[in-house]
């Protein structure tokens, strides 16, 4: 029998002391999406503008920010916007996992909105529509429609992204697993514990995405 | 009520409508013929500005409308459309489908929006499909409800663009029979189309195109039976 | 992709499981800390110490640090590991015969990585704790330091007893948690000092507790530090030493002997004289 170090029996013990971590965890998470999900939108509205001067700026942050790594994001944004703002350090990390989600979600949306056929837009225009009615009345509601399921996978990646927030001291599951495990010198067990936890909460948030898929395919029934 | 002078029109390098001049009158039901790239469906498009001509003039109602103009949703709540395939809103139900136009474009009240959709549906024969949603139906209700849907918005003119082309044969009928009946209520309408049935039956005048131009125009009983020009001839003897 | 009832039941399962096992009270001390020791006599015959030949035949001493910690351990312009603790590691290994091969890794992973067995010892300036002994041996101490509350000038704070209900930034895993945690301060874990500095000089926290040589360093190194300063004397004494594992009886002898000999003969004062302008840091 091989003398592993680690003793997997305190696992279950040690689940409460995270609950506290587990809800900042999903409270970033949750920000952190509904973040990305207007950044995502705008960005997408500015990507798809005839518009060279509009889509300049929307093109530029997706490239940097599909360009770079989360880490890093977190960094510069965490270390670097506090010289010109004074904002607190947990919205800080908030921002950097926003601004990260949203250059995601916003190809998403754009995928969504240009898979929309033109006839749509086309049914729309000769209802006597304004463009900005026929994308608010009929393209969006079935842009986002198409939009669930990529977002879904998106929300769970933001979930597992939060953890990164753990680099610039927001106390979330893992920053807390490192700690306690630090203090207890039993890390890995620790790991153990906060990896369930994750497990548990992308599990939950699977099937909440596919329940929304389920509900919205009703209109799509053919009988 | 509509007057197109000289049009022409490129896609690219492709000049697709030809000095193209044409001219409908309130209440006047006119028919486009032609064989597939004669530009007739373009040349539709370009009516409610769906497309947009590099030169020529169109009038609506004695009123010149330019392509790049502000208003152009404006004049397009007095020049409805039906297409092809339909265009239906999949996340609407048909009576949504109806009342979109009035009571978002027209800011009509819903109660009556409801009404006037309900009524138009039953002119249609589809007024037990008010709250089935078009994934639900076969195609030729899907484009009556098209239909109901261009007539909510109580157009001056109806454009119909190849109504018939994407339903199976057995559905065409109710499609041209609710056609007819419009004609026959004094709409002004303009039909690209392969139905001769109901260019005989209800059209007014009827034009033939042919690689963007307009080869031949006069009565149906004239084009069917004593087309002048060559090319009139062999199309029709294709296609009759 | 599990559909359904097949997740539905997973997810379920894993709760009541966690549940049930919660619901045992079991004292999360280590009970079972002793299993990892292997100094018990009985078995001694089956289990030979080849600690010290291991680093012998090898040729060399792998020690490790977190890289971040100057004085003791960090990069210099050239990206090379430098520092009280590299010197001394450097002199260690050489009056073994052997070279030193000096790692770096995120700080509170290194007892972890000592375990797993990567690492012949930790050489980065860790305390000796009572913890810390339930899972690795030290050697004798080869320097002394201690906990140190550093705050912005223009705070007003000149003593530890008045950070109550502020927050304090420590390197996550350090001994300073507990101590932050002493003074009735909300703690705020970070990647490592420089970034405890600019968070102090910013202003997102209050205080910073790192070793009071550390401390130092970094005042005299960061842009701004002027505007920081020491409060109050020495939290809490510390005694480090290197950390290797706890069967590594031979090893751990052997750098006994030579840390011994250091002391003795003057090698490590010089060491500590070069890295701290002038000061002894290897007395108490």
């Amino acid at each position: 029998m091989i003398d592993i170090p680690w003793d997997f029996t305190v696992i279950p013990s040690y689940f409460p002391r995270f609950y506290g971590a587990a809800w900042l965890t999903l409270q970033i998470t949750v920000l952190g999406i509904l973040l990305g999900l207007v950044l995502g939108l705008i960005t997408a509205l500015m990507r798809i503008s005839r518009s060279k001067i509009i889509q300049g700026p929307a093109l530029f942050y997706i490239w940097i920010i599909r360009g770079t790594p989360l880490l890093l994001q977190l960094f510069i944004i965490y270390f670097g916007l506090v010289e010109f703002v004074d904002i607190p350090r947990l919205t800080s990390a908030v921002i950097g996992l926003g601004v990260h989600n949203g250059a995601y979600m916003a190809e998403i949306f754009r995928g969504a909105i240009q898979s929309i056929d033109r006839g749509q837009k086309e049914a729309a225009y000769s209802l006597g529509m304004t463009k900005t009615k026929a994308m608010r009345r009929i393209i969006l509601p079935q842009a986002f429609k198409r939009s669930v399921p990529p977002l879904g996978n998106q929300f769970i990646i933001a979930l597992k992204d939060s953890s990164l927030a753990s680099a610039v001291s927001v106390r979330e599951l893992l920053l807390t697993a490192r700690q306690i495990g630090s203090s207890t010198m039993m890390m890995l067990e620790m790991f153990v514990v906060v990896g369930v936890y994750y497990l548990l909460m992308t599990s939950v948030l699977t099937v909440l995405v596919g329940k929304l898929e389920k509900r919205l395919k009703v209109s799509d029934r053919r009988s | 009520m509509i007057q197109v002078k000289k049009l022409n029109k490129w896609f690219g390098k492709l000049h697709v409508l030809k000095d193209v001049d044409i001219s409908v009158k309130e209440k006047e039901v006119v028919v486009i013929i032609g064989a597939s790239g004669s530009g007739k469906s373009t040349l539709l498009r370009c009516i409610n500005f769906l497309e947009r001509a590099q030169k020529g003039q169109i009038f609506i109602e004695g009123k010149e409308v330019k392509p790049k103009g502000k208003d152009l949703h404006l004049i397009r709540q007095d020049v409805g459309m039906v297409f092809q395939h339909f265009n239906l809103f999949p996340h609407k139900t048909v009576l949504q489908n109806v009342i979109e136009g009035p009571t978002q474009v027209k800011k009509m009240p819903m109660s009556q929006a409801k009404e006037l959709g309900h009524e138009l549906l039953k002119k249609v024969g589809l007024e037990d499909k008010a709250n089935s949603y078009p994934s639900m139906i076969s195609g030729g209700q899907k484009q009556r409800v098209a239909i109901a849907r261009a007539l909510a918005m109580q157009p001056k003119v109806l454009l119909f663009d190849e109504p018939t082309s994407a339903l199976d044969p057995e559905l065409v009928g109710e499609v041209l029979v609710v056609m007819d009946d419009l004609a026959k209520e004094g709409m002004t309408m303009v039909v690209v189309t392969h139905e001769m049935w109901f260019a005989k039956e209800a059209a007014d005048r009827v034009i033939y195109m042919d690689a963007g131009r307009i080869i031949e125009e006069g009565t149906p009983e004239k084009i069917f039976s004593k087309p002048e020009n060559e090319r009139t001839q062999a199309f029709l003897k294709q296609i009759l | 992709m599990l559909r359904g009832k097949g997740l539905f039941f997973t997810i379920v399962s894993i709760l009541v499981l966690s549940l049930a096992l919660v619901g045992c009270t079991q004292d999360p001390a280590k009970e079972n800390g002793n299993d990892t020791n292997k100094e018990d006599p009985s078995s001694e015959s089956e289990n030979v110490d080849d600690s010290l030949d291991r680093v012998l035949d090898a040729g060399v001493l792998t020690v490790v640090g977190s890289g971040d910690y100057p004085p003791f351990n960090f990069y210099d312009e050239n990206d090379n590991v430098v520092g009280f603790d590299v010197d001394t590691g450097e002199e260690i290994a050489k009056r073994l015969g052997v070279e030193l091969n000096y790692e770096t890794s995120a700080w509170d992973g290194l007892p972890d990585g000592l375990r797993a067995g990567r690492y012949d010892a930790i050489l980065g300036s860790m305390a000796i704790t009572e913890e810390r002994l339930e899972v690795v041996s030290f050697t004798i101490p080869y320097y002394y330091s201690g906990a140190q509350l550093i705050v912005r000038k223009d705070s007003g704070i000149t003593d530890a007893g008045q950070m109550e209900g502020k927050e304090i930034g420590v390197v996550t895993g350090e001994t300073f948690m507990e101590d932050a945690q002493n003074l009735g301060a909300g703690v705020v874990p970070y990647e490592g000092v420089n970034q405890i500095l600019m968070e102090l000089l910013n202003g997102r926290v209050d205080g910073m507790i790192t070793d009071r040589l550390v401390a130092l360093n970094g005042m005299n190194q960061i842009k701004g530090g002027d505007d920081l300063t020491l409060a109050g004397d020495l939290l809490r004494l510390e005694e480090m030493a290197l950390a290797v594992k706890q069967e590594d009886n031979k090893l751990r002898e052997k750098l006994d002997e030579i840390l011994q000999e250091m002391h003795n003969d003057g090698t490590l004062t010089k060491i500590s004289e070069k890295w701290h302008e002038g000061r002894d840091i290897t007395v108490k």
